[in-house]
């Protein structure tokens, strides 16, 4: 009786709010509610999947009846089912609604991400923890079931549920994306960011060097010259100097120099010309050797040799602000038969005042300069961002169930919240391990690393530098454990859909194999060691 | 031949020289609650371990499920290791605290534990129905167990211990928090078991309890089984002998005075016997009911669930009971405890 009278009370209120042409208000309690009525028709979806009687698929089912009954992971839940409507409250709506799309989705989908890896981490501590500390796990264990078939029956049961809230989230998202773009646009440039920008998917795709050979033998002679000028430095990490000679030399590459033109081969375009009437160069140029912050950069371009754009007969120049990103429509005509771009940039940059020559424009390699195209719709590709954070939610319930099985509910969860954390912030946190320890280490592979580090810890010990050499031992520790742990941005699905890239299937067959099987069953594994190696009831006497 | 056959009786339970030392972090020894227990239980016998609080009945009935991990012995059940996951198929256990999930209802109590038996969903309702009803929890079977009274999670933590048909039953002071009409039905229903041919491992601390039903048992202390027999065994007193006769008048009193005095035996008590206040009580209850008095609860149980009533030989998911126990013998485990 209290459920569907709380149910219509807010659908009544919906219903006077959009009577009264309160329309966003209306469409988040409404969405609000929605969402409520989902999550029960979930449940009772789970319920009847989880119908069968095997003893895996009985623990799976008792967690999600743990998630309903109990109530500080419905408050979570609540939140995730209330934050979503209330998002698009707080948007500006004098921003441009490109900008209130992205931030939408942004923020949507990270803080649904966030809510729910905060479900999880809670439930799984919380049900197993509970299992042990309230003795009921003497009461499972002593019938025919295994150890690792308890523990697997909890992650079945979490994940699935998982399963649930994150579809729940997407079409939420979805539903209020939808909303969102028929709000009135700023000006037409707008509303066309949303069509081919936001509510797209478009594949990136790097430039390549148009004299490829010439490039290899040229990073060859130069790693040859290293290894000649400054051998024991080169001996001391091989792979790690080479990646530095070619950051090096891409940047060189990437950077026009007055008067000078470069050139930049996009390939395997065919998909791209077919598929849309224009593509995208996107490039992000910086004004060097000028002590101008945002100094203008100027430049002309051609586009499989010949100018771009031509206007009344005229070969048009370029005049973009340094150190933002821009974008350029392409024709697609312009892709050759063979599906290839050649992009050629030649410096215009006057000679700023007080300078001799002119400033150079350098494109930062990756991001830096790409060609987009879109291959794909929105609703596929946040189809795949919902896939990828499920992923990381089946990954994070395997780390709290492992934690669960040894450790109490706080030390546990603060455990699964550290392995989150370093997740989440895997590139960042490896930076700052480096910075702290005085060690540019950032391309070296695991095992250079670790050689690079045991050398800087004999020398800081020879020189009874104690406090470095303990930081350097501190490293090493941090270091291992951000081994042990996925990068969740390596598969990002937020950023790549609130910008309107292509998560490609590839991408998401690779992270659902990396985060939904093969992470959680080396911590099921774990888990499983701990959980069947320890004594399940504590003494009562003295 | 059954390996874990003596003396022509099966044996369902095997202990040898069986040790527990709890250790802390560090892995110092901190409490050696039980030494070097040995006994064995036959099948279809009831067999009490008895003892005070810590005197380490619990922690071997635990070491027993597989629950803790002996420092030291052996264990045999139904002829396996404990950890044996087939075996735990034979076996029922009612713990000590009804350890039950307070969200769940009676019902879906049952119906979890069922699944992990592997019943499928016919045979897990028909069960459930039963045992509800011979628990009398019918009535409360949707209500959520954490709003059950102490009673009520008894009951319920029996029904889940038999949902399998167990061979094997270890009820840990099953009838702890429990009125007398429900103890009295526990121990019926234990004796009813025992009959069908069911072993019975009992830990109680209500030694009349124990004293009824058991056929031999075994009293700990200090973590050690410090005396073990059949109950005749151990409670006979044959400095005494008491006869039972109608009413007899004083000077009949007198008369059996003087024999014994002629015979130098000294009469030292003549009284009216007394009923038993638990009989009492089961005759209040027993008369407010066929008077249709309501109470809320708890009914007063049913009958022995169908399922459970069969015969000894009766079929265990699907396989004779007695086969299953056959195929199930660990050989080398057996002979292993057997040659201590």
């Amino acid at each position: 009786m209290a459920l569907p009278l709380g149910l219509a009370v807010p659908t009544a209120a919906a219903a006077l709010l959009w009577w009264t042409g309160r329309f966003v208000a209306a469409t988040a309690i409404a969405g609000a509610v929605s969402l409520v009525v989902g999550f029960l028709l979930g449940i009772i979806l789970l319920r009847t999947v989880l119908s069968s009687g095997y003893g895996v698929i009985g623990v799976a089912r008792t967690v999600v009846e743990e998630a309903v009954g109990t109530r500080v992971p419905l408050i979570l839940l609540m939140l995730v089912m209330m934050g979503l409507p209330a998002l698009p409250l707080v948007l500006d709506p004098t921003e441009r609604l490109e900008y209130r799309m992205q931030f939408f989705l942004n923020w949507g989908l990270s803080g649904a991400g966030f809510l729910l890896a905060m479900v999880t981490l809670v439930l799984a501590c919380g049900s197993v923890c509970g299992d042990i500390d309230s003795q009921r796990i003497q009461m499972t264990l002593v019938k025919p079931i295994e150890r690792w078939q308890y523990l697997f029956g909890k992650w079945l049961g979490i994940v699935l549920l998982d399963l649930v809230l994150v579809g729940l989230a997407g079409i939420g998202i979805y539903a209020f994306t939808q909303a969102l773009r028929r709000s009135p646009e700023i000006d037409r440039a707008d509303r066309r960011a949303i069509e081919q920008e936001v509510l797209a998917a478009r594949s990136s795709t790097r430039p390549e060097h148009p004299q490829r050979e010439d490039f290899t033998k040229a990073l060859a002679a130069a790693a040859a010259q290293m290894e000649k000028d400054d051998p024991s430095s080169f001996a001391a990490d091989p792979a790690g100097a080479r990646r530095r000679i070619r950051s090096q030399q891409l940047l060189e590459w990437h950077t026009v120099r007055p008067d000078v033109v470069s050139s930049y081969l996009f390939t395997g375009l065919d998909r791209a010309g077919a598929e849309s009437q224009l593509i995208q160069l996107r490039l992000k140029p910086f004004a060097i050797n000028v002590g101008i912050d945002r100094a203008d950069v100027r430049f002309a371009m051609w586009l499989n040799e010949r100018p771009f754009p031509m206007r009344d007969g005229r070969h048009e120049e370029f005049t973009f602000a340094s150190g933002s990103f821009h974008t350029i429509a392409l024709p697609s005509s312009a892709i050759a038969d063979d599906g290839t771009l050649l992009v050629t940039i030649a410096n215009r940059n006057l000679v700023p005042p007080g300078e001799t020559e002119a400033t150079g424009i350098s494109f930062s390699p990756g991001k830096g300069l790409e060609v987009l195209a879109r291959v794909g719709g929105f609703e596929a590709n946040l189809f795949r961002a919902l896939v990828l954070a499920w992923a990381k939610l089946a990954m994070l319930a395997a780390v709290a169930l492992a934690a669960a099985a040894w450790l109490g509910f706080p030390v546990a969860v603060l455990t699964g919240l550290m392995v989150y954390v370093a997740a989440m912030a895997q590139g960042f946190l490896a930076d700052a391990i480096d910075a702290y320890t005085g060690l540019d280490a950032a391309d070296a592979s695991f095992v250079a690393m670790v050689r690079l580090r045991s050398t800087m810890l004999r020398e800081r010990l020879d020189a009874l530098q104690l406090w470095e050499a303990a930081k350097t031992v501190a490293s090493f520790i941090a270091d291992g454990f951000l081994a042990l742990v996925p990068s969740f941005g390596s598969h990002d699905g937020v950023t790549q859909v609130a910008t309107g890239r292509l998560i490609s299937w590839a991408e998401t067959g690779w992270g659902l194999l990396v985060l939904a099987v093969a992470y959680p069953l080396v911590f099921l594994v774990v888990g499983w060691f701990l959980l069947e190696r320890r004594d399940l009831v504590n003494v009562s006497g003295p | 031949m059954i390996a874990s056959e003596q003396a022509g009786a099966l044996v369902d339970i095997a202990c040898a020289g069986v040790t527990k030392t709890f250790r802390d972090f560090w892995m110092r020894p901190r409490v050696r609650a039980v030494e070097d227990v040995t006994f064995e239980v036959r099948r279809g016998e009831i067999y009490g371990l008895l003892g005070p609080n810590g005197s380490g009945k619990s922690t071997t009935i635990k070491m027993l499920l597989g629950l803790l991990r002996p420092s030291a012995g052996r264990i045999a059940i139904l002829g396996k290791r404990p950890r044996d996951v087939a075996t735990k198929r034979l076996i029922g256990y009612l713990p000590e605290e009804s350890y039950l999930y307070r969200f769940l209802s009676g019902r879906e109590t049952l119906d979890y534990y069922g699944r992990l038996f592997g019943l499928d969903r016919r045979a897990r309702r028909d069960r459930i129905d039963m045992l509800l009803d011979m628990v009398g929890l019918e009535a409360v079977q949707h209500r959520p167990v954490g709003e059950y009274s102490k009673g009520m999670q008894r009951r319920i933590g029996l029904a889940q211990s038999l949902i399998n048909d167990p061979q094997l039953l270890i009820l840990d002071e099953p009838t702890s928090g429990m009125d007398p009409v429900g103890a009295r039905q526990i121990k019926d229903l234990i004796a009813t078991l025992a009959r069908r041919g069911k072993t019975v491992l009992l830990c109680s601390h209500l030694l009349s309890d124990v004293e009824d039903l058991c056929d031999r048992v075994a009293i700990m202390y200090g973590g050690k089984i410090r005396s073990a027999g059949t109950c005749d065994e151990l409670l006979e007193q044959r400095h005494a002998t008491v006869f039972e006769a109608g009413e007899m008048p004083d000077a009949v009193v007198a008369e059996v005075r003087q024999l014994l005095d002629r015979h130098h035996i000294p009469l030292t008590k003549v009284e009216h016997p007394r009923r038993s206040l638990e009989s009492l009580f089961l005759e209040v209850v027993e008369r407010a009911r066929s008077e249709g008095v309501r109470t809320f609860g708890a009914a007063g149980g049913g009958p022995v669930a169908g399922f459970l009533a069969e015969d000894p030989t009766s079929r265990v998911d699907g396989h004779p009971a007695e086969q299953t126990v056959a195929e199930a013998v660990d050989a080398g485990l057996i002979d292993s405890l057997t040659r201590r």
